[in-house]
């Protein structure tokens, strides 16, 4: 059987691809449109999909899409009506969208594809989200919590799921209704705090390490827990009903403070404990902090709602909200959980594959088993690098960057080839430890946010200078942001303070924030938060045998088998999937070396 | 400036503009998203091309746009304090990854008469009396959008062998398939203001009838929303049974 799983129409749209049970392919739109987090319809991932299978679109058996459109309508009508007679903005914006594009659905995507329409198939929001949790996860049966910011009419769920008659299943037993929701809440606070929503996120969580909760108590008054686990929004603080910038109320500017101008820059550094004079920047680390704070506690309590309702041990967590690596620590610690799984792209661009997954199960049944790799996208050739390789222009890149990057001559751009794999990652080890800024592109690109190795910018993780020129020479990061760790599960159990040495599923996939042991925190300060904290992605040697190769060579050499390890992209880019964005990436930062499989591109000064 | 379009940008645009400065940030924003997507499309296009020395030229070609795209990006940072979100429009596929060598030809033609008419533009936008700074992201942009409209014409003519009453051909071929999507695009605006003045005739009317009720309706216990939520499982797995 064969499912197409499409999401779009908000933001993150992608698609995936199911074959009998396996999923073939999973990627996200902004990979080939080049926007990040682009909504629109996944017409180049759908591509993507159906050539990697070498199948046409009229092979496909159905095709699922991630929520349901006409539900979603009833929401959007009623949430913006009900704010009548101030938000007809807002009433606008969403209801024609929805009408042009959401309501037509079915028959877009039928004629798009050249298939029946009845072949298209509307899955609820949440239990996409649920289906791509459990499906992809190794247990036979557990709790499923899912929570984002807002599906048709339900911001978080509990499920109860396991396998009978080979097939999963998956049953609704709590919810939270709209407007009632963790992910908007953090949004809103995202957006006080000047970021950007659905992108800023990550953001919010790294500024909350420089901040104190002592707004903790008035964050209770804005999201009110209950003993039972169940949480809700007190929307006198907050005014969603306008197509606001900033969804808050009066009164929550009166509590907080007046809300960050978004160009203002940030005086944090994550790499430097220092005293920071502006008080107000110390407010925003402090709001920052205190919506963390109960935003921890609210997912742990419905963790133990999921697992007290459910009577399960294991937990299946997906949703947005799941890409809070802070608040996953705090799950995986605190909710009795005997263990923890979260797929590698919890958020709305999983929902895709979480659809595909979920009508497959119900259509033709499912096998239980584990789904152990993130790498569901597409495989490129290094050959179309090398053969243009002479004909490139460098003394012409300085020209189209933004940052000032060294003038380059063509004879100081090399190319050279490694058939030997032990001989690349012992030069490319090498290199690193030289302080040389790695661009590594290797083999299927990822599903989700985070680089793990197939996209990754790599650099020497003792290096705070070289960090810092990581930032400013090729990224274009914010400093009080921090990076992530890759290391080996000899490296991680040494270095890193796990719970009973143990290291979790969450950590393969820098899905949780695990204290760095005190005395080898100078081995890896440049991906060491200011907490103290680092994002780990543990790489097995099964996981990533190269990536893993690499890590290993590296220890020989610097005696940690770590690297820092940032996704491979520009700021306000996704992460690059060809070795075209690959190279553009290359010409236009002062990155110093591009290992796209085998072919390795230097500039040497 | 025979060109009514012209006339327009340089006799009413400014205008506009100094008027609604969110109108501008729109455009402006456009701008940035069209060129960025113009260099995309010529990275979808890349694959397909097999001489290296065509294939470098390209790439240059992109990563000018990109640039480009960032300036107008840029301008528009400059000239708000907000975020500013971008509003896709829906794209449609300008090349398969296995298109023929005739297909790539008409790809190229395509571009080739965007950059054409984009080139014509930004000329116009730089003679405006726009502010200094905004004229000079149109004159620098315009610079290489010249450049860009002969060497596409170039990989036209390389691509058809040398042919140039072939490329003449595509490009005319092209321009009318331009026409044609600028007309669609513009039926859509049509359309899309039509539909504002209905959907606002509904809220007001809809929104005074019943607002009170749904009002109710998002103070759901999560019991009731449950039950709703479980009916709407159902009903879709049923469809499996």
């Amino acid at each position: 059987m064969k499912v197409l799983g499409i999401s779009s129409n908000y933001h993150d749209a992608s698609a995936a691809l199911v074959i009998d049970g396996e999923v073939i392919f999973a990627a996200a739109e902004e990979r080939y449109t080049r926007h990040k987090h682009d909504p629109s319809f996944p017409l180049f991932s759908i591509d993507a999909c159906l050539r990697a299978a070498g199948i046409q679109s009229s092979e496909l058996d159905l095709v699922a899409y991630h929520e349901d459109p006409p539900t979603k309508l009833s929401r959007t009508l009623a949430s913006t009506l009900a704010g009548w007679p101030r938000s007809l903005r807002n009433f606008l914006t969403n209801s024609k969208e929805t009408v042009t594009s959401g309501f037509w659905l079915q028959n877009d995507i039928a004629r798009e594809l050249k298939i029946a329409q009845e072949k298209v198939l509307f899955a609820p929001h949440h239990m996409s989200h649920a289906a791509h949790a459990f499906l992809t996860s190794s247990f036979d049966r557990a709790a499923i919590m899912t929570i984002d910011a807002v599906g048709e009419w339900t911001s978080s769920a509990i499920f109860k799921a396991q396998y009978e008659n080979g097939r999963a299943i998956i049953t609704p037993l709590d919810l939270a209704p709209f407007p009632n929701s963790l992910g908007l809440f953090f949004s809103a606070v995202t957006s006080f705090l000047g970021f950007k929503v659905n992108d800023g996120e990550c953001s919010t969580m790294a500024l909350a390490a420089f901040g104190t909760p002592r707004y903790v108590e008035h964050m209770r008054d804005v999201l009110r827990l209950s003993a039972d686990g169940r949480f809700d929004l007190n929307l006198s603080y907050f005014d969603f009903s306008q197509d606001s910038d900033v969804p808050v109320s009066r009164k929550f500017l009166s509590v907080f403070g007046d809300a960050r101008p978004p160009k203002s820059k940030l005086s944090f550094d994550s790499l430097e404990k220092s005293t920071v004079t502006d008080d107000h920047h110390q407010r925003y680390a402090d709001v920052a902090a205190s919506a963390q704070a109960i935003l921890e506690e609210a997912t742990v309590a419905f963790s133990r709602r999921a697992l007290r309702l459910t009577g399960e041990s294991n937990l299946c967590y997906a949703g947005g909200v799941a890409l809070n690596s802070v608040a996953n620590q705090k799950v995986l610690a605190e909710s009795g959980c005997a263990s923890l799984y979260i797929p590698p792209d919890p958020g709305d661009g999983g929902g895709a594959m979480g659809a595909a997954l979920y009508v497959h199960n119900l259509a033709a049944g499912f096998r239980q088993g584990p789904r152990t790799h993130p790498f569901f996208g597409e495989r490129f050739s290094s050959e179309n690098v090398e053969l243009m390789l002479e004909h490139l222009e460098p003394k012409f890149w300085p020209g189209f960057s933004r940052i000032r990057i060294k003038p380059l001559k063509k004879e100081q751009l090399h190319g050279s080839r490694w058939r030997d794999s032990k001989m690349l990652v012992s030069e490319i080890a090498s290199q690193l430890q030289r302080g040389k800024i790695v661009g590594w592109f290797q083999g299927r690109f990822e599903a989700g946010p985070r680089a793990l190795g197939a996209r990754s910018i790599l650099i020497a993780p003792d290096q705070i200078d070289l960090a810092r020129k990581l930032s400013k020479q090729v990224k274009l990061r914010a400093s009080f942001r921090p990076y992530a760790l890759s290391l080996t599960e000899a490296s991680a159990t040494r270095l890193l303070n796990f719970q009973n040495s143990v290291v979790p599923a969450p950590a393969r996939w820098m899905q949780v924030c695990v204290p760095i042991r005190q005395e080898f925190v100078h081995q890896v300060r440049a991906a060491c938060h200011i907490d103290g904290t680092t994002r780990p992605q543990v790489v097995g040697s099964q996981d990533n045998p190269l990536y893993h190769d690499l890590l290993q060579a590296f220890g020989q050499l610097s005696g940690v088998e770590a690297l820092l390890n940032t996704s491979f992209n520009e700021s306000g880019l996704p992460l690059v999937a060809s070795p075209y964005d690959a190279l553009m990436m290359f010409a236009r930062t002062d990155m110093d070396i591009l290992v796209i499989e085998d072919f390795v591109l230097e500039k040497r000064y | 400036m025979s060109n009514p379009r012209h006339w327009i940008i340089r006799g009413i645009t400014p205008w506009i503009w100094k008027l609604l400065p969110g109108r501008q940030l729109t455009a402006l924003q456009q701008f940035s998203i069209i060129e960025k997507d113009s260099g995309i499309q010529l990275l979808h296009g890349m694959p397909l091309i097999d001489e290296p020395k065509l294939k470098a030229h390209v790439f240059q070609h992109v990563l000018e746009e990109f640039h480009h795209g960032e300036m107008f990006e840029d301008l528009c940072q400059r000239l708000s304090d907000k975020h500013l979100y971008t509003k896709i429009k829906p794209r449609e596929r300008m090349l398969s990854s296995d298109a023929s060598r005739e297909e790539l030809a008409d790809f190229f033609s395509y571009v080739h008469v965007g950059e054409m008419a984009v080139n014509r533009d930004f000329v116009e936008y730089a003679k405006t009396s726009l502010p200094g700074h905004i004229r000079g992201v149109f004159r620098a942009a315009g610079l290489d959008e010249g450049r860009h409209e002969k060497d596409t014409g170039d990989i036209v003519l390389d691509i058809c062998g040398g042919n140039s009453s072939m490329r003449d051909k595509k490009v005319c071929a092209a321009w009318w398939t331009r026409r044609w999507r600028l007309y669609k695009q513009a039926m859509h605006e049509v359309g899309g203001l039509s539909l504002t003045i209905i959907l606002s005739l509904v809220y007001f009317v809809l929104g005074w009838i019943a607002a009170p009720t749904l009002r109710r309706r998002l103070n759901a216990k999560p019991e009731e929303q449950l039950e709703i939520f479980r009916e709407q499982v159902m009903a879709f797995e049923k469809e499996f049974d």
